[in-house]
């Protein structure tokens, strides 16, 4: 059993109202599960659950419910607090085909949220510009390739949280101390050697590889070797690993903060080599004429955006084609020229959503795609049924430009 | 008979139990409208558990079954307890957000479908009023680097035909040891020394719970067991072939708390 403060006593048997006495059950429960000695304040927490579309009328009525006894009790989160996307574009929802039912619903949670005095991110990126963790801070995020990122490219300490735990850390300001709060858990558990740099598309498939192929061998924190991955292969690497597996950290050699310490004993080394990612591209690529080009899963980032525009400027959009660029509020504000070169050329960028998290379904069979988290969850039956193109970012632009092949 | 376990979500409720032996994923796994699984990897495939004393193996799939299972409560659907083996975030989330009593470190395996249970989750223990625990006994005696194992006969009360240690029911008082004694004797006739002592292992039979307390003994070079009426064969194996036969419960698990397996 975990040894509370006599502060963090009274708040869980109810000292400081309902909602921290329920926020602090869930936290304490998980710490007992998970073996936890004490809990650690957490210095940001970034909140799951926002899209319609995930978490249904069960999690719209959940995060009513508190946010309403919040608000009776006069409370608000006590750490900064930013969101996951929503399941559409708070101002485009319409040119998205996004239904009116659907849009009311949405707007139901983002209030609830807000009105917890969660900050109005709506982005899976939290890390450029809005919520940055510096090099060892203890944080409690959800979405799982932020997780990878603030872990591994940032040196940040999260468990993957799920929507009420992170939730319940924003009430409270605290977590329980486990998992990759603590060194021994960060270390690596298998090397993975590579004898070439992989293109920027490659990291993605990679990621998508590794995360099913890692975690059935049961090995949770994988240390690269032979690569030198930039920032935005880096946040697709994680963010696939994170999708088709539960990696939540991973080191590169000479590259990421953590590497120097990463690996204590001698472990198992894993080759991948040219030909293993471009035949495992064949599992991904499902091969159909793509209606809707969309990018940004995690949202793009600033250097991803402005290579768009850049592709696109004074070029025309094929009228059978749809491109969907998705990026965070904060990273659109910091771009205005390259947003409008985008918008010019006929292409929409969205804030606040993405593709797999809104229902393209409606509207799209078939999406082009560059990222190894969305051709991950894409073509899912229940979720997005999409027949998948995967390519590199720069041929599936020039898939929605007129004239181009 | 009470089963001690961890309290995950505080709270009281009695129901007839509902068992899953594997793992269940309240999205997609659940039908929160009527409360009935529908996911055809699980056992209860078709069954409802609202209302019901749900015990599974442990939780699985996307976390926002947190969700589902808060969704569940609030349309009466929901289980009116939840029993894990071992519980996990989505599960456990869920069930405390919904104030669903919850408590895991139960083995499922001692409870049967139907029973009639009461779950108190501020103690942490789950109450089966209908089933009694009897104590017995269940030695495992050795000869160098064997053990001994009898099959049991056709003539005996239960569990015909499988293998067993040296075993038996205490009655009254008596010592177990003594009980264990007793036994190597009448059912080996050999002369043993009780030399190891294991933890109690439980063990469902009908409406008992059986409390085996695991004896290891050992005898001298060369001595052979000479069988009653109970069993039709016996054999010395090494430890670890006791996965080969087809043993009374649990058997294996009496050979693990004795440090021999």
């Amino acid at each position: 059993m975990m040894q509370l403060t006599e502060k963090q006593k009274g708040m869980l048997k109810g000292k400081e109202g309902e909602a921290v006495k329920k926020a602090m059950e869930l936290i304490t429960a998980l710490g007992d599960i998970y073996g936890a000695e004490r809990l650690i304040p957490v210095s940001s927490v970034q909140v799951s659950g926002v899209s319609y579309k995930t978490i249904g009328d069960a999690g719209l009525e959940f995060i009513e419910d508190y946010a309403r006894i919040m608000k009776e009790e006069g409370i608000e989160v006590r750490v900064k607090t930013t969101m996951n996307p929503a399941g559409m574009d708070l101002e485009k929802w319409e040119k998205m085909g996004v239904p009116p039912e659907f849009a009311k619903k949405q707007m139901r949670i983002f209030e609830a949220y807000t009105s917890m005095g969660i900050e109005p991110s709506l982005t899976c990126t939290p890390y450029y510009f809005v919520n940055v963790p510096k090099f060892g801070e203890h944080i409690a995020w959800a979405e799982s390739s932020a997780v990878s990122y603030a872990n591994s490219v940032m040196g940040a300490r999260t468990n993957r949280e799920g929507g009420p735990s992170a939730l319940a850390s924003a009430i409270t300001g605290l977590t329980a101390e486990y998992g990759l709060h603590l060194d021994e858990n960060r270390k690596a558990d298998v090397i993975v050697e590579l004898d070439f740099e992989p293109e920027p598309y490659l990291y993605a498939v990679l990621g998508n590889h590794l995360g099913s192929t890692l975690t059935r061998m049961g090995k949770k924190v994988p240390y690269f070797r032979g690569i030198k991955p930039e920032l935005d292969s880096m946040k697709a690497l994680g963010a696939a690993m994170a999708a088709t597996g539960s990696i939540a950290l991973y080191h590169v050699e000479n590259i990421t903060p953590e590497w120097k310490n990463a690996v204590d004993d001698e472990l198992e080394v894993m080759h991948i080599g040219r030909t293993e990612l471009t035949e495992h591209i064949k599992g991904m690529d499902m091969g159909c004429e793509p209606e809707l080009i969309a990018i940004g899963c995690p949202h793009a980032s600033e250097s991803e955006l402005k290579r768009i525009a850049e592709l696109v400027d004074g070029r025309k959009k094929r009228p059978d084609k749809e491109l969907w660029v998705s990026i965070s509020r904060a990273v659109a504000e910091r771009n205005p020229d390259a947003v409008e070169t985008i918008e010019r050329f006929g292409g929409l960028v969205l804030r606040d959503t993405c593709m797999v998290v809104s229902p393209i379904e409606n509207r799209f069979k078939s999406t082009g795609v560059n990222s190894g988290k969305a051709a991950y969850y894409l073509p899912k039956e229940s979720f997005c049924r999409q027949c998948i193109r995967f390519r590199p970012l720069e041929e599936l632009v020039m898939m929605a430009v007129e004239g181009e092949k | 008979m009470k089963l001690y376990g961890r309290t995950i979500s505080k709270g009281n409720a009695e129901g007839d139990v509902i068992i899953e032996p594997g793992a269940v994923s309240f999205l997609g796994g659940v039908d929160p409208k009527e409360g009935i699984v529908v996911d055809s990897a699980n056992q209860v495939s078709g069954q409802s558990i609202a209302g019901k004393v749900f015990a599974f193996s442990t939780g699985k799939g996307s976390t926002v079954g947190s969700y589902v299972i808060y969704r569940m409560k609030k349309s009466g659907t929901a289980p009116a307890a939840i029993i894990n083996e071992r519980a996990e975030t989505i599960v456990a989330s869920g069930a405390i957000i919904s104030e669903i009593p919850m408590i895991d470190g139960i083995d499922i395996s001692l409870m049967r479908n139907c029973d009639r249970v009461v779950v108190d989750a501020d103690e942490g223990y789950v109450e089966i009023p209908g089933v009694s625990v009897k104590d017995a006994i269940t030695v495992i005696v050795r000869r160098k680097e064997k053990v001994l194992i009898l099959k049991r006969s056709q003539s005996v009360g239960s569990c015909k035909g499988r293998w067993a240690g040296v075993s038996g029911h205490v009655e009254g008082d008596e010592p177990m040891e003594d009980r264990a004694m007793k036994e190597i004797r009448e059912e080996t006739g050999m002369k043993a020394r009780i030399i190891g002592k294991g933890e109690p292992i439980l063990a469902r039979d009908r409406a008992l719970v059986w409390k085996i307390h695991p004896f290891l003994a050992e005898v001298d070079d060369g001595t052979e067991p000479e069988i009653d009426w109970e069993h039709s064969k016996y054999r010395w194996i090494e430890p670890e072939e006791v996965y080969d036969y087809n043993t009374v419960p649990k058997l294996d698990r009496v050979f693990e708390n004795l440090g021999i397996l």
